[in-house]
């Protein structure tokens, strides 16, 4: 068993939590099934939601539901991904351009993660969760506007990234966009992947504003394009966390177990809502857990102080 | 040292090799569904 016990400490197969036993695997199988649906429904990966959901509804700590939100969004983006390749949405060169930044900013997020414990926190789980709690009311009351507002690309103009002047300037004729600045996409794929090492999300609903509007990639490039982005900066995040021993395979490996099947059920709800219906709803989702992530904050700053 | 390797394989492997296995299986079970219900699907492309 001592043998093993290397191999337990970088799986944890058990961890802290308000529940234990067949509730704890029920709660983490029905939250993986809400996510699936949202995915299914909206197409995105949800991390932002299960990050934040380990946290407040199933108590596991911020460093491990971070770890194994990354996991469970191997998993799903890996789905995703090949069936956008089938469908030739992949464009490749984007994938690696962006995903050179995302990788480095997946370890810098870690980084910044393990100085926000140390040095801002103190080591003091409570501020922790209230840094954390914090910057996901931020990120996710900006996802409900993005979802809201539904950017479209205007035809005909230069994207931010072609009026960078930060060369060497490329062409990415698989996306049929000139004189892009390279430094500009390593650039946003840098931001992409702190917010992934540090907050353990995909960044899907966030990238994909960013491709159409920054990039300038056309929408369904832009879906397959940040699902490569996103699953090469959460491999690089999950080997650096499972590392330190804050990933859990049990919590990934139920969360990804519903997830299909909620994922195919949101597909077949998705056929029969309007696109418009679709996307408010989906905003208003967003907005009830920045609300419950905001009720949890209130709880922990009145616990602490 | 080797164990350690081990865990970090299985926390990547195993959710590939999920992600691959669920988008196989469905995407299976769409081209059944295809082949068994052709004019629907011209109707929905």
């Amino acid at each position: 068993m001592n043998d093993l016990q290397p191999l337990h400490d970088v799986l944890n197969l058990t961890y802290d939590s308000y529940l234990s036993g067949v509730w704890l695997y029920t709660a983490l199988a029905a939250l993986g099934l809400g996510v699936g649906i949202l995915t299914g429904l909206f197409g995105v990966g949800g991390g932002f939601m299960v990050t934040p959901m380990l946290r407040v509804l199933i108590g596991i700590p911020y460093e491990m539901a971070i770890g194994s939100s990354l996991c469970f969004i191997v998993g799903t983006s890996t789905s995703g991904l090949s069936r956008h390749r089938r469908l030739g949405n992949i464009e490749l060169r984007t994938i690696l351009i962006l995903a050179s930044g995302s990788m480095i900013g997946a370890i810098l997020g870690d980084a910044i993660q393990s100085l926000l414990i140390t040095h801002v926190a103190g080591g003091n789980e409570d501020i922790f969760t209230e840094i954390m709690h914090s910057l996901f009311v931020v990120i996710l009351l900006v996802t409900a506007w993005l979802v809201w507002r539904s950017p479209e690309r205007a035809e005909g103009h230069r994207t931010p990234l072609q009026r960078l002047r930060l060369g060497p300037n490329i062409t990415l004729h698989g996306a049929g966009l000139e004189d892009v600045s390279l430094a500009g996409m390593v650039g946003v794929g840098l931001g992409v992947g702190i917010l992934t090492g540090l907050m353990g999300v995909g960044g899907g609903v966030l990238i994909m504003p960013l491709l159409i509007l920054v990039v300038g990639l056309e929408t369904h490039k832009a879906v397959g394009t940040s699902l490569g982005v996103v699953l090469l900066a959460a491999v690089v995040s999950t080997i650096v966390k499972g590392w330190d021993g804050e990933v859990s395979l049990a919590v990934a490996g139920c969360l990804l177990a519903t997830s299909a099947l909620g994922v195919q059920i949101g597909a077949w709800m998705c056929d029969t809502l309007h696109a418009n219906k679709i996307r408010k709803y989906f905003a208003l989702i967003v907005l009830l857990a920045a609300i419950v992530v905001s009720a949890d904050l209130i709880r922990v700053l009145r616990r602490s102080h | 040292m080797i164990y350690r390797l081990l865990g970090i394989v299985m926390l990547i492997g195993l959710p590939l090799l999920w992600g691959l296995g669920v988008d196989w299986l469905f995407g299976r079970i769409a081209r059944r569904r295809a082949a068994a219900n052709p004019a629907t699907e011209d109707a929905e492309a």
